[in-house]
């Protein structure tokens, strides 16, 4: 991209969930103008098609036996829960 | 025993001494909350702390000691922990809005072990929020100041940890690594960095922001410390799928620093002034070239095989990380919608506002640019020409290092391109603060270990970083303490020589 245009902006924060206030905008909007195109250079890296991406830096994954173990009761998970409703989270009205 | 002296000695050395009862584990604790009393309010190295606990267990661990029998190694240390470990029962926040009362019911396999080796976790570090940053000014809780000069930053995200060691508040400290986040503040605040080869140090319980570089690791004074802190908290651990075993560092060769022979490359893109294409440069001051140069003099007067060589690949460095970190980022953070923990915008109406809300106003600046970068590069539109471009050169980079060890048994660089900025600066240039990460963020895409050891004699410090083969922490933390036994050398001769003079 030559340009980082406002739509641009919009459309990765409908995708990110968020939004901003005018003066985060208008700074987020300054630097991504300049980071975009900076990231940007790693397309003109290396011309040939890009190789399998699997991961360089793991061995052998890891995995636990198959066997029943106690987990950590739902009530010290539910004591973190910005709203709650006995056992369970609570969330706004999805249907009327 | 008055503090200084009990400040003179190293966490290992601590320990011995409360073992064989020439300290009192609640004389180190008290002596670390004397200092915390005095110089927390000005340099802000902790988000929480909790000295009633930390007490009780100093109490418990003299008795324990009077009781004899065996001990272990790290048995009543006052250590710090970086605020995105979790501590089972103590508020973790990760320096942000969204985690400000979070508690967390388990605790991080690391941080597990520093306890089951008897250390005594006496508070949270600050930290850039999520570990996003270079200053520790991008916490929700206030920047954290470095003790060596206040007016500076300790360098981030780990500036809590490295603060609180190098301000005489712990004895040693954890911290996090996924761009260079324990050793540039180490090279800032004067520390020992160590950055241990990816996947030897579990990540559960380590809060997520890139699950393919993030990596916890020690913060120290000394290299013995560094060495063995890395031996506890190494090792495969079945909750971490990534993790696996590693051997173990021999640290009474360490002593000698034994470095005749050892054949040591500097690329020549992490040594002096970087052009990149494009028109964007990265200036190293003259102090850290200065202390680059004298370290490869010293180095050779050893017998070391010194060589500077080309590795191109490492121009693209910066963008890879910046690509990929904020791609895993934007994925990673995505579970903060203010439903099952954290935050929560209270004025919501609807599901869609409540994401929208929550993480709008949970998340600093810092992070929704992250993320947005990460949204960026993982669209359709772009994900070809950039994230899978990054992921394919960070391949090649990491092809690139192993030519480099068949020639090099270690590599050198400077560990920053220069001494800690004053606070503020750091906000001014956003891309060229990203730059500034070229020399830590090659070893985090590729894995491999590395350390910051402080080094030379500029009026601030310097860190000089090594970085080896995976698994090659015994060949940089060797090359490593030949620098600290080279700087304890001077101060020794500048002290006397302050002595013959007054």
């Amino acid at each position: 991209m030559e340009h980082f245009e406002e739509k641009e902006l919009d459309r990765i924060l409908r995708l990110s969930g968020l939004s901003l206030s005018k003066e985060e905008r208008e700074l987020l909007f300054s630097d991504l103008s300049r980071i975009v195109p900076y990231m940007e250079r790693i397309s003109k890296f290396g011309e040939e098609e890009p190789e399998n991406t699997f991961s360089e830096t793991t061995g052998n994954a890891l995995l636990r036996e198959d066997e029943e173990k106690e987990c950590i009761l739902s009530e010290e998970i539910l004591q973190s829960a910005p709203a709650r409703l006995e056992s369970t989270f609570t969330v706004p009205r999805t249907v009327e | 025993m008055i503090r200084d002296e009990i400040f003179s000695f190293s966490a290992f050395e601590l320990a011995r001494k409360i073992r064989e009862k020439q300290i009192r584990a609640k004389e180190a604790v008290e002596a670390v909350f004397q200092n915390i009393d005095e110089r927390e309010s000005n340099i802000c190295a902790y988000i929480s702390l909790d000295k009633e606990a930390a007490m009780k267990e100093a109490r418990h661990c003299d008795e324990q000691v009077l009781k004899g029998g065996g001990l272990p190694p790290l048995f009543g240390v006052p250590v710090a922990v970086k605020d995105n470990l979790l501590l089972k029962g103590r508020r973790t926040t990760c320096g942000s809005r969204m985690l400000e009362n979070y508690i967390p019911p388990f605790t991080a396999t690391c941080v597990q072990k520093l306890q089951e080796a008897g250390a005594i976790i006496i508070g949270k570090t600050n930290m850039d929020e999520f570990g996003m940053g270079i200053s520790t000014e991008h916490s929700f809780f206030g920047p954290t100041k470095n003790p060596l000069d206040p007016a500076r930053v300790p360098g981030g995200s780990s500036g809590g940890s490295a603060a609180a060691v190098s301000g005489d508040m712990a004895f040693a400290a954890l911290g996090t690594d996924t761009g260079g986040s324990i050793r540039q503040p180490a090279a800032y605040c004067g520390l020992v960095g160590l950055r241990p080869t990816y996947g030897t140090v579990s990540r559960h319980g380590l809060v997520a922001f890139s699950s393919s570089m993030d990596t916890a690791g020690p913060l120290t004074r000394k290299i013995r410390d560094a060495a063995g802190i890395c031996n506890i908290v190494t090792g495969a651990d079945v909750k971490d799928q990534t993790s696996v075993s590693c051997p173990k560092i021999d640290i009474s060769s360490l002593e000698n620093a034994p470095v005749k022979g050892m054949r040591i490359g500097i690329p020549r893109e992490l040594s002096a002034e970087t052009d990149f294409e494009g028109g964007y440069s990265l200036a190293v001051s003259p102090e850290v070239k200065n202390t680059l140069t004298e370290a490869v003099r010293i180095l050779e007067e050893e017998g070391a095989r010194v060589e500077f060589f080309d590795m191109p690949i490492l121009s693209y460095a910066v963008e890879m990380y910046y690509i990929l970190s904020s791609a895993e980022a934007s994925s990673n953070l995505s579970r903060f919608d203010g439903i099952r923990y954290g935050y929560r915008d209270p004025d919501a109406g609807d599901l869609a506002s409540l994401y929208i809300g929550t993480r709008s106003s949970g998340f600093g600046l810092e992070v929704k640019r992250r993320i947005l970068m990460g949204n960026y590069v993982l669209s359709t539109e772009h994900f070809d020409d950039c994230y899978r471009r990054a992921e394919s050169a960070r391949k090649k980079l990491c092809r690139s290092f192993d030519a480099a060890f068949s020639r090099f048994d270690v590599l050198l660089s400077p560990t920053a391109p220069q001494v800690a900025p004053l606070l503020g600066e750091s906000g001014k240039d956003t891309l060229q603060n990203y730059i500034s990460d070229l020399f830590t963020v090659p070893a985090s895409l590729a894995g491999i270990p590395a350390v910051s050891v402080p080094f030379g004699n500029a009026s601030l410090p310097v860190g000089m970083q090594f970085m080896g083969p995976r698994f090659g922490e015994q060949s940089i933390l060797t090359a490593a303490r030949f620098l600290e036994m080279h700087q304890e050398g001077r101060k020794q001769k500048e002290l006397k020589g302050g002595t013959g003079n007054a």
